[in-house]
């Protein structure tokens, strides 16, 4: 692994245990990340016994040379962008650990785990009440939103 | 577009390293000398990685960067400009100095008859000698001839008297052999720690590394150094690890300090110092198993070296405990400023992982 930065080794190792231990419903394609180590595409299962069981989703991090001291830039993408009220309808997600309470000591296995339990935990599938507005005026990257986090309980 | 085919035309030992052809790897041929170049451009300008070959002309690159913005035209001129530094100093070399080296070197050859190995190059610039100690260990000594002959490289531990030069190679042969003597018994004892503790830093030790980090179990590790001079000495221990077992230990040796026997074994004064009767072993490693990052490793960059250096900090939080570079977590709580304090040469905020206080020298 000689050569690389600390933030690429620190990803390639990341990359590594994700494979080969992935948390439940989570799947990656190493080949197609080794290729670029700084976007990486996620395909997550909404887990049985929730709202979401039997949908697929895809989730994309965006890593900067500064990670990890630096958040991932995570949003849902492709053609099921799952409806949760912290869920806009353009892939933003409104989770705090994203932004504000970002730690360098989280990883990407962290931060799926805490998007399959926020969707696992949610009782009704609604968009963000302000889903129009937001959708409409924000910018393309979530992290330069300054998010109100309203609600734990979702 | 052209310029830049222009340039590798010119120089056709260079590849260009991307589409646009702006960057560029290879070689410079100059007086029969290669100079490895990578050549990209910054803000406009041309810019050439220095290396070390490349290093006595640092400030001419620095200066023709700044006046040629074309990179055909900075490699013209850099050069050109090396052309006529290199060609000079050749001319220096006299005959002379050469017939006395070759000489010297001859006498050397047919004095000492027990080196391992003794070449040198075909520029009579460099003379490289291994030797063996009486216990089969190999040393390793480059002398540099420039006028005279001066100690360059060595694998021992430094010593003032290994920076003088002199005009004879084998006086400083002599004083190389003599420094080996005289390490035998430091030697010996640095192999005793490495045969019989877990050792985790230096990771391939060197006769030069002076100290070892050896592991008592995954959360516990002590630095031992010993002063290659002196080691039948008391040496420093510094302990790593969490407060509440680092602490049993430092009274361990405060307590026991006062009986060290200067004329015992050092190894075995140690190990009672540290009320052992020995070092634990290196627990062998299970492959199969990939963890995010295991016990030792910065929680941070999730490896355990970072620019050689181990994880030094450890979180006093019991139930957190985890460990991290000096320059991990520095960079990290000067990153979030507003939940950090600095008072005097400390930061202070919280652990990445726990959230509890956290304190970190400035590095």
């Amino acid at each position: 692994m000689a050569g690389l930065s600390p933030s690429e080794r620190r990803l390639q190792k990341e990359l590594m245990s994700l494979v080969k231990e992935p948390p439940p419903g989570v799947t990656v394609d190493s080949d197609v990340i080794e290729r670029n180590l700084l976007q990486w595409l996620i395909n997550m299962d909404g887990a049985s016994g929730t709202l979401y069981e039997g949908e697929n989703f895809q989730l994309q991090f965006k890593f900067s040379n500064k990670y990890p001291f630096d958040s991932p830039e995570v949003t849902f993408v492709g053609p099921n962008i799952p409806v949760h009220p912290h869920v806009y309808s353009n892939g933003h997600i409104c989770l705090s650990i994203l932004t504000d309470d970002w730690s360098p000591a989280l990883s990407v296995q962290a931060v799926c785990l805490s998007i399959v339990s926020m969707l696992s935990s949610c009782k009704e599938k609604k968009r963000p009440p302000d889903n129009a507005f937001y959708v409409k005026t924000c910018n393309k990257n979530p992290k330069k939103t300054k998010w109100w986090y309203h609600d734990d309980s979702v | 577009m052209n310029e830049a085919i222009q340039l590798l035309l010119k120089f056709p030992s260079l590849l260009p390293r991307n589409g646009q052809l702006t960057e560029f790897d290879g070689y410079l041929n100059i007086n029969r000398t290669d100079y490895e170049i990578h050549l990209s451009q910054v803000n406009g300008k041309p810019f050439l990685e220095i290396n070390e070959k490349l290093s006595t002309f640092r400030q001419d690159i620095d200066h023709l960067s700044d006046i040629y913005t074309n990179p055909l035209n900075f490699l013209d001129a850099l050069s050109e400009t090396i052309s006529s530094k290199t060609s000079s100093a050749i001319k220096k070399n006299l005959a002379d100095f050469y017939r006395q080296v070759l000489t010297e070197y001859a006498e050397f050859r047919e004095f000492y008859i027990n080196l391992q190995s003794c070449v040198i190059t075909p520029d009579l610039s460099e003379v490289s000698i291994t030797t063996l100690d009486e216990c089969d260990r190999q040393h390793a000594l480059t002398v540099a001839i420039d006028g005279t002959f001066r100690i360059a490289r060595h694998d021992l531990p430094d010593r003032d008297d290994f920076a003088k030069p002199s005009a004879s190679l084998s006086v400083l042969y002599e004083t190389f052999v003599k420094a080996i003597e005289e390490l035998q018994p430091y030697l010996y004892l640095m192999d005793r720690f490495d045969s019989a503790a877990w050792v985790l830093d230096p990771e391939t030790p060197k006769p030069k590394d002076c100290y070892r980090r050896i592991a008592f179990d995954s959360s516990i590790s002590v630095v031992i150094t010993v002063d290659p001079w002196k080691p039948d000495g008391i040496p420093s221990l510094q302990f790593l690890g969490p407060e509440r077992l680092t602490n049993s230990f430092r009274s361990k040796v405060s307590s026991n300090v006062e009986n060290w026997d200067y004329k015992a074994d050092t190894f075995d004064e140690i190990l009672r110092l540290l009320e052992m009767e020995h070092f634990p072993p290196k627990p062998t490693l299970d492959r199969g198993e990939v963890v995010l990052f295991s016990t030792g490793e910065c929680c941070i960059c999730f490896s355990s070296r970072l620019n050689q250096k181990l994880p030094e900090i450890v979180c006093t939080n019991p139930s957190c405990e985890q460990v991290f570079h000096v320059e991990c977590l520095y960079q990290w709580l000067v990153s979030i400023a507003a939940k950090t304090r600095q008072t005097f040469n400390e930061l202070h905020g919280e652990c990445p992982n726990c959230e509890k206080h956290i304190s970190c020298p400035l590095p």
